[in-house]
């Protein structure tokens, strides 16, 4: 039976499997949007209680319920960035002198993600962090296949050039 | 810098672990959701039978505004017709929309809506009035309603004129009066006869092919001057054919 469905029908278990099977991917994709562990956390329970209310407009016909819902994570991220400014408050602690460089490699990569267009950046996380194949992103995006591949292409050739003082065998710069 | 490269440099951003309190707080929104009725389809049926009485409760309290005929007696067409009313000071109103048609040369009403009513119930009527209200009037009924057309065209409803009997239109192929003109209205041939008196003027536009239907008549009232001025007007605006 359709998760979902038993879910809508009080089915804790249904709901539950649904939980396990996707809310990783969904953190993981609303923390790198947002740079926040609490909004991550926030936006992926909003995302899962959306699907038990009356007004929800998934269709199982139409959309697989983890495109669906990276969907869901995609918009509420966007909104909640747009109302603040960008600060990584979920990054790891730094304090172990063996970690210092790689954290600062990270708050570089972090950062440079950050920084590109909001249209490069979904598309970057969906594809490398998420590994999804461009079909399914331009679904979650609702854009065309040509675009959501042309954006990841610009995304990548930006990170290139951003992050170069980064690439092996090169010297870093402060 | 390659693509290798740039994809182990994107792998050092990691991502916290999950809170714990993730789990929980969906678990909680999960059981704190508002309970879902199992019995949507017990509303459906009392908001159709509710609408059923409403529907029967305006037919019994409207007679005048609304008619229905029984669609086991379904006409060959309707036409929808408009009553215009013309006042001395050149404005005009309109009175009365009617669905209709003619049986053996007599008018039978479908449906009278007054102006407050005309959008909605024309509308409604059209498209549901032949499906929702089935029971609503007899066959006895309806013969209630052809005695009182008896062959006036309908125009006794509306003061309009009264122009002879159904047979005896049909016989002559509508003329029973001196021809005026011959137009075609709403792709329907129709030959225009005049009757005057004293005091007032009535043309009327019957189709031949539409049981001597009058697709439009004019009721003009003479001045003192010996001028004739329009009073009223019913024109069809629509025929459907088989409806």
């Amino acid at each position: 039976m359709d998760l979902v469905k038993a879910a809508r029908r009080g089915q804790e278990s249904a709901f539950l499997q649904l939980f396990e099977e996707h809310h990783l991917p969904l953190f993981r994709f609303a923390y790198r949007l947002t740079g926040s562990v609490a909004d991550a956390e926030d936006i992926v329970q909003e995302c899962f209680l959306s699907l038990l209310r009356r007004e929800c407009s998934y269709d199982p016909r139409r959309t697989p319920v983890q495109t669906y819902l990276f969907g869901i994570v995609k918009n509420q991220s966007l909104k909640r960035l747009r109302k603040r400014n960008f600060g990584l408050d979920g990054t790891p602690p730094r304090s172990p002198e063996s970690q210092l460089l790689r954290d600062e490699m990270e708050n570089a990569v972090a950062h440079a993600v950050m920084e590109l267009p909001e249209i490069q950046r979904e598309v970057l996380m969906l594809a490398h962090y998420e590994q999804m194949p461009l079909a399914e992103i331009a679904q979650v995006l609702g854009v065309e296949l040509g675009a959501a591949k042309s954006r990841l292409q610009r995304a990548r050739a930006s990170l290139k050039e951003t992050l170069a003082a980064y690439a092996p065998g090169m010297d870093r710069k402060q | 810098m390659n693509d290798t490269e740039l994809d182990q440099l994107l792998n050092t951003w990691s991502v916290p672990p999950v809170p714990a309190s993730l789990r929980t707080g969906v678990l909680v929104g999960f059981h704190a959701r508002p309970e879902r009725r199992s019995f949507g389809g017990l509303r459906v049926l009392i908001a159709a039978v509710g609408i059923g009485v409403f529907l029967l409760a305006v037919t019994v309290a409207l007679p005048q505004t609304l008619r229905l005929v029984s669609p086991s007696v379904r006409p060959p067409y309707t036409v929808d017709s408009d009553v215009v009313r013309y006042k001395a000071d050149g404005t005009s109103s309109l009175e009365v929309s009617i669905g209709s048609y003619n049986s053996n040369g007599s008018e039978v009403v479908v449906y009278e809506a007054t102006p407050s009513l005309v959008t909605a119930l024309r509308l409604g009527l059209q498209t549901v009035g032949w499906l929702l209200l089935p029971l609503q009037v007899s066959p006895e009924m309806l013969e209630k309603d052809k005695s009182v057309a008896r062959g006036s065209i309908g125009l006794d409803h509306y003061r309009l004129c009264c122009a002879g009997s159904g047979p005896a239109l049909l016989k002559n192929g509508c003329v029973i009066g001196p021809v005026v003109g011959r137009e075609t209205i709403l792709d329907h041939p129709t030959v225009a006869i005049q009757h005057i008196d004293d005091r007032r003027r009535h043309t009327l536009w019957m189709a031949p092919d539409l049981g001597c239907f009058a697709l439009r008549i004019t009721a003009e009232e003479r001045r003192p001057d010996g001028a004739f001025h329009l009073v009223r007007k019913k024109q069809a605006t629509k025929i459907s054919v088989n409806p």
